[in-house]
């Protein structure tokens, strides 16, 4: 469930990461359960924080949110401190439109995706944009461009 | 009011308008006038067309989309009533996960 610093992604599948705000499309969860064999979740780590909080809010224990998330074998990515540099300098070179204190969540989820190059979905892609190399996408357009995908 | 240009046109069509002048007794302007028109209504009916045929197509696979979403949870509530339980235990109350935490991130320096 944890993604070790040294462990393999297995790239013969589709990986994504999922930002905390596809939680309120629980349907989007559920997909992703039925395709747990075809994708790679990742959950950032601070999806995982924010997405745990929101699970004991209301009333669910973390022990129960891992294992909610073991139904879609999400895997925990686990922070790496190498990573602040580089938050540091793409909030910074943000800072006019997505100012750090409200966005710095943003840039954390974004750079920890970069470094393993897995694509996002959110349903903020507008405070992904600085994200070159990756996309973005809904939970509605990533299944939209699945869904084309299997029509070629 | 008209204005002269300067269009290079094979023989061919220099005799078409020609003919076509000739033969509707108007000048070779007005031909290319009523030409362009009628070409330019043809043009932006097929644009309508074709913006309409997305349009639709863009709304069936909205449905598509939701309805796969919708059947998905069908589904696993059906395998998995621990995580049908989990489910509606997240969606009781007004709350989603945004107004529960995400709109209130702020870094905690004032």
């Amino acid at each position: 469930m944890l993604q070790n610093k040294d462990q393999v992604i297995d790239r013969t599948k589709d990986c994504i990461a999922i930002d905390s705000n596809v939680f309120r499309n629980l349907d989007f969860i559920n997909y992703l359960t039925l395709k747990k064999s075809e994708i790679n979740i990742f959950l950032p780590t601070i999806v995982q924080l924010e997405v745990g909080y929101y699970y004991i809010g209301r009333g669910i224990s973390w022990d129960v949110f891992k294992k909610d998330i073991q139904k879609f074998n999400g895997i925990f990515l686990q922070w790496n401190n190498e990573i602040i540099p580089e938050v540091i300098k793409r909030a910074y070179y943000e800072r006019i439109n997505l100012p750090f204190r409200h966005h710095f969540r943003d840039f954390l989820i974004g750079v920890e995706c970069e470094k393993i190059s897995i694509n996002l979905i959110s349903y903020n892609k507008n405070h992904f944009i600085w994200l070159r190399d990756l996309k973005c996408y809904t939970p509605e357009e990533y299944l939209d461009e699945k869904l084309s995908q299997d029509n070629i | 009011m008209n204005s002269r240009t300067t269009v290079a046109i094979d023989n061919e069509l220099r005799k078409k308008l020609k003919k076509l002048s000739a033969a509707l007794d108007i000048t070779q302007g007005e031909v290319i006038k009523r030409a362009l028109s009628v070409y330019e209504k043809e043009i932006f009916k097929n644009k309508e067309l074709n913006n309409k045929e997305k349009t639709t197509n863009n709304e069936k696979t909205k449905l598509i989309v939701k309805e796969i979403l919708k059947k998905a949870t069908e589904i696993i509530w059906k395998q998995d009533p621990e995580r049908k339980a989990i489910q509606e235990k997240l969606s009781e109350g007004p709350e989603t996960i945004d107004d529960f935490i995400l709109n209130d991130w702020e870094s905690g320096l004032s």
